[in-house]
C-alpha cells in the first residue's frame, strides 16, 4: 500500500510524509535530486526519489514501478509573482504535470487515488465573499489559471473516467518551513533581523492586500482526511478571517517589543505584482462538517511562532530543521 | 564612457565549474549574470559567498530564474541582459544517470544549446558563446584524443553533448558567430557533486580517516581518466572566447590514471590503505563504459598558452584535505574549504 508524494521537499510536503510515516505509512516522496539530501534530512524514513518530473516518460516508470494507491500531487511552481516571469516553464508543472498523472491513472492503475494540491488563487478577483465550493473560477495571475486548469482538469477525469480525484483548495498556509520569498516568512525573518541588529529595514510590496492565512500543520491534517473520505470532492481549507499585509507587520513587530515601526518600512512599487487578487478569504464549513477538519493556531500565534524560530535561528548562526512540537 | 562593460551569462552556475567560472570572472572585473531554477529550497551552496544580501555586495552575481527547457525564457533573458560572453555549463551532467534519464538528458543537454544559440541568431546580440563540450564524446576511441579525433560517444550524456558540439560549429559557420567549444577532460576539484566517482572516494576516505565510515563500495576500478584541477579549466574556457578565432579546444592534462590510483593517492594521504576499506559493485558500472580517455592538449598550450599545472594524485590529496575539513565543520561553507585560487 504504497503513497507517492510529489513536490515533497516543499513546505506541505515535507510535513505530510512526516506525517504519514508517524502513521506507519509506506511512503515515497518525489523531489528533484538537487533536493534529495535536504529531503533525507528533513524527513527521516521517507523513500526519496529524485526525478524532474517534467521529464514524464521517467515519472511513467517511476509511477509503474511503485503503484501507490494513493499520489499526493503538491508539486507545484508555488510563486504567484514569479509565473509572470516563466510563465510557459510554470504551466508545464502546474497544469501538464497533474494531467500526465491522471492519464497514467487511467491507462494503468484505475485504484489509484489522486489528491490534487489547488488553490486560492483560482478564485482570482471574486466578488464572492467568503469563497466556497461553488464560487465561480476567476483566475487572473498565470499561476491561478494553471490551477483552475488541473481543479478541472482532475474533475473531468473524475465525473467521466471514473477516477478517485480530490481537489484541496488550499487558502495561504505557513509555518517555519516557508521559503523567505513569502510575505509571511518575509516579514517574520526581517523582523527578528531587526530585533537582532543585522538589518534596519524591511522592503514590502502590498501593504493592504488581504489574505486568508492559516497554520500549515493544520492544512496537511485536512489533506489527510480529504484523502481517507470515501467520496471524491472538492474541499476548502481556510481559515475564513482575512487579515492584512499590514496586520502581520503589526503582529510580527509585537512578538518582539516594537510598537512603533513605520521608519523600518520601505515600501517597493517593484514587488508589487501586476495584477494581484487584492482580497481573497475562504469558507471552511464543508470540510469541517463533513470531514470533522479543525484548526489549531490563529494567525497571531502562528506569526509568533514563526519570529521565534527565526530569532533562534539568526542567534545560533546555522540551519535550524523546524519540527512541529505538536507532532 | 567609452569602456566597454564586460557581461557575461553563465548558465549552470550552481554547478562545480559555474561557481569557480563565476569567481575567476568578477575578479576580471565582469559583470556576472547566472540562471538558477526555482526551487523551495535552493541549491546555490557553491555560490552562496558571491550571491548579495540585502545591503548589496558590490562584488556579487546577479541571479534569474530559467529552465533550459523554456526557449522563450531563455529568449527574453538573452534580450534583457544583452551580455558579451555567455557560457554555456548547463546540463544533465551525470553519465551513469543518463542511461536512467535518457530523454531528459537530450532535452537539457543536447536541445538548450540550440535554443540559446537561437536566442542568439535572432536578437542579434554580438555574444561570444562557450559550449561546454566533454571527452565523453570521444567514448571508444582510442586515446589520445584531440580535436582531429573521431566521435563515438557510449553514453545517453555523450550523444547529447556531441549533439551540442555540432550544433555549436554549425552556427559558427552557418552564421558566422563567435561560437566555440571546450572539449574538456574530467575535471575535479572540491566542489565536485558527492555523487561522482572522485568526490565519493575523497569524501569517504576523509570520512574513515575520522572514524564515520568503515568501507567504500565502488563500480569499475580500471577506468583510465585524465583528470585536471577544476579552476585550471574554467581559466581556459576564459581564454577561449578571448581567442581571435572562434576556435575549439582540447583541455586536458595530458596524463593518463586509472580510478585506483587515485585511491591509492587519496587513501595515502591520510596513512591509510585502500585495501583495507574498498568493496567491489557491479551496480555501479555503466552499461556501456569508456576505457579509456586521455586528452592531447597541446593546441590550447601553442594557442592559449594554457597548460595544466596539478595531476591527479596531487588533485586526490587537495579533495581529501578540503573533505577533511568539511567533516570535521559540516557548518563550513564549501568555497572556503580550499583557497581561493584567483587571488
Amino acid at each position: 500500500m504504497t503513497i507517492v508524494i510529489t513536490g515533497a521537499a516543499g513546505q506541505d510536503g515535507i510535513l505530510l510524509a512526516r506525517k504519514l510515516i508517524k502513521q506507519g505509512k509506506h511512503v515515497f516522496g518525489l523531489c528533484r535530486k538537487t533536493q534529495c539530501d535536504y529531503l533525507k534530512k528533513m524527513a527521516p524514513g521517507l523513500n526519496v526519489v529524485g526525478v524532474d518530473l517534467t521529464d514524464f516518460s521517467k515519472l511513467y516508470r517511476i509511477l509503474n514501478n511503485l503503484r501507490p494507491i494513493k499520489i499526493f500531487n503538491l508539486a507545484g511552481y508555488s510563486s504567484v509573482s514569479k509565473s509572470w516571469v516563466e510563465p510557459s516553464s510554470m504551466s508545464l508543472v502546474n497544469s501538464v504535470l497533474p494531467t500526465h498523472i491522471l492519464s497514467w491513472i487511467v491507462k494503468e492503475s484505475p485504484a489509484t487515488q489522486i489528491i490534487q494540491a489547488s488553490s486560492s488563487e483560482i478564485f482570482g478577483n471574486t466578488l464572492d465573499f467568503p469563497q466556497s465550493e461553488n464560487t465561480e473560477l476567476k483566475p487572473v495571475t498565470p499561476y491561478g489559471l494553471a490551477k483552475s486548469f488541473a481543479l478541472q482538469m482532475t474533475e473531468i477525469f473524475r465525473d467521466f473516467s471514473k477516477v478517485q480525484a480530490t481537489n484541496l483548495i488550499l487558502y495561504n498556509h505557513e509555518s517555519p518551513l516557508r521559503a523567505q520569498e513569502f510575505v509571511t516568512r518575509h516579514i517574520t525573518r526581517s523582523v527578528a533581523k531587526i530585533k537582532l541588529g543585522f538589518e534596519d529595514k524591511i522592503v514590502i510590496g502590498n501593504i493592504s492586500m488581504k489574505r486568508d492565512w492559516g497554520w500549515a500543520p493544520d492544512y496537511v491534517d485536512g489533506m489527510i482526511l480529504a484523502s481517507e473520505y470515501p467520496k471524491s470532492d472538492n474541499f476548502i481549507f481556510a481559515t475564513g478571517k482575512m487579515h492584512s499585509v499590514e496586520d502581520l507587520l503589526v503582529m510580527a513587530f509585537n512578538v518582539v517589543g516594537i510598537h512603533e515601526f513605520s521608519k523600518y518600512i520601505v515600501e517597493s512599487r517593484e514587488i508589487v505584482r501586476k495584477i494581484d487578487p487584492q482580497s481573497l478569504v475562504g469558507n471552511p464549513k464543508k470540510a469541517e462538517n463533513i470531514l470533522g477538519w479543525k484548526r489549531s493556531l490563529n494567525l497571531e500565534q502562528i506569526i509568533k511562532t514563526m519570529v521565534v524560530f527565526d530569532l533562534a535561528e539568526l542567534t545560533s548562526g546555522k540551519k535550524i530543521e523546524w519540527i512541529d512540537g505538536n507532532d | 564612457m567609452g569602456v566597454s562593460l564586460k557581461k557575461a551569462l553563465i548558465l549552470g552556475i550552481t554547478g562545480q565549474d559555474g561557481s569557480y567560472l563565476a569567481e575567476l570572472l568578477l575578479a576580471k572585473g565582469y559583470e556576472v549574470h547566472g540562471l538558477i531554477r526555482r526551487a523551495s529550497n535552493f541549491n546555490t551552496l557553491r555560490i552562496e559567498h558571491l550571491i548579495s544580501n540585502d545591503s548589496g555586495t558590490k562584488n556579487a552575481i546577479k541571479l534569474h530564474y530559467a529552465e533550459l527547457t523554456d526557449s522563450s525564457r531563455l529568449f527574453s533573458i538573452v534580450q534583457k541582459i544583452a551580455p558579451t560572453e555567455i557560457y554555456n555549463l548547463a546540463a544533465q551532467s551525470h553519465v551513469r544517470v543518463s542511461f536512467d534519464e535518457p530523454e531528459f538528458t537530450g532535452d537539457t543537454t543536447g536541445l538548450a544549446v540550440t535554443r540559446i544559440l537561437e536566442a542568439i541568431r535572432v536578437t542579434e546580440i554580438p555574444a561570444r558563446y562557450y559550449q561546454a563540450s566533454s571527452s565523453e564524446m570521444f567514448g571508444a576511441t582510442l586515446p589520445p584524443q584531440s580535436e582531429s579525433s573521431y566521435f563515438y560517444p557510449r553514453s545517453p550524456y555523450g550523444v547529447a553533448k556531441l549533439y551540442g558540439y555540432w550544433m555549436t560549429r554549425n552556427y559558427r559557420e552557418a552564421y558566422n558567430l563567435f561560437a566555440v567549444n571546450g572539449i574538456l577532460f574530467n575535471h575535479e576539484s572540491p566542489r565536485r557533486g558527492e555523487t561522482f566517482v572522485t568526490r565519493k572516494i575523497t569524501r569517504a576516505v576523509a570520512k574513515i580517516a575520522l572514524g564515520q565510515q568503515k568501507d567504500l563500495v565502488l563500480g569499475n576500478l580500471n577506468a583510465i581518466r585524465d583528470w585536471g584541477f577544476a579552476p585550471e579549466y574554467v581559466k581556459a574556457m576564459w581564454l577561449m572566447l578571448q581567442n581571435v578565432q572562434p576556435k575549439d579546444f582540447v583541455i586536458a592534462t595530458g596524463h593518463a590514471f586509472s580510478v585506483k590510483d587515485f585511491l591509492i593517492s587519496a587513501f595515502e594521504s591520510v596513512d591509510l590503505d585502500w585495501q583495507d576499506y574498498v568493496k567491489y559493485d557491479p551496480r555501479y558500472d555503466r552499461p556501456t563504459e569508456v576505457d579509456s580517455l586521455i586528452g592531447d592538449s597541446s593546441l590550447a598550450k601553442k594557442e592559449l598558452g594554457w597548460e595544466s599545472k596539478i595531476n591527479a594524485l596531487d588533485l586526490a590529496k587537495i579533495m581529501v584535505q578540503a573533505d577533511l575539513s568539511l567533516v570535521k565543520n559540516p557548518q563550513l561553507r564549501i568555497s572556503d574549504a580550499v583557497n581561493n585560487y584567483w587571488n
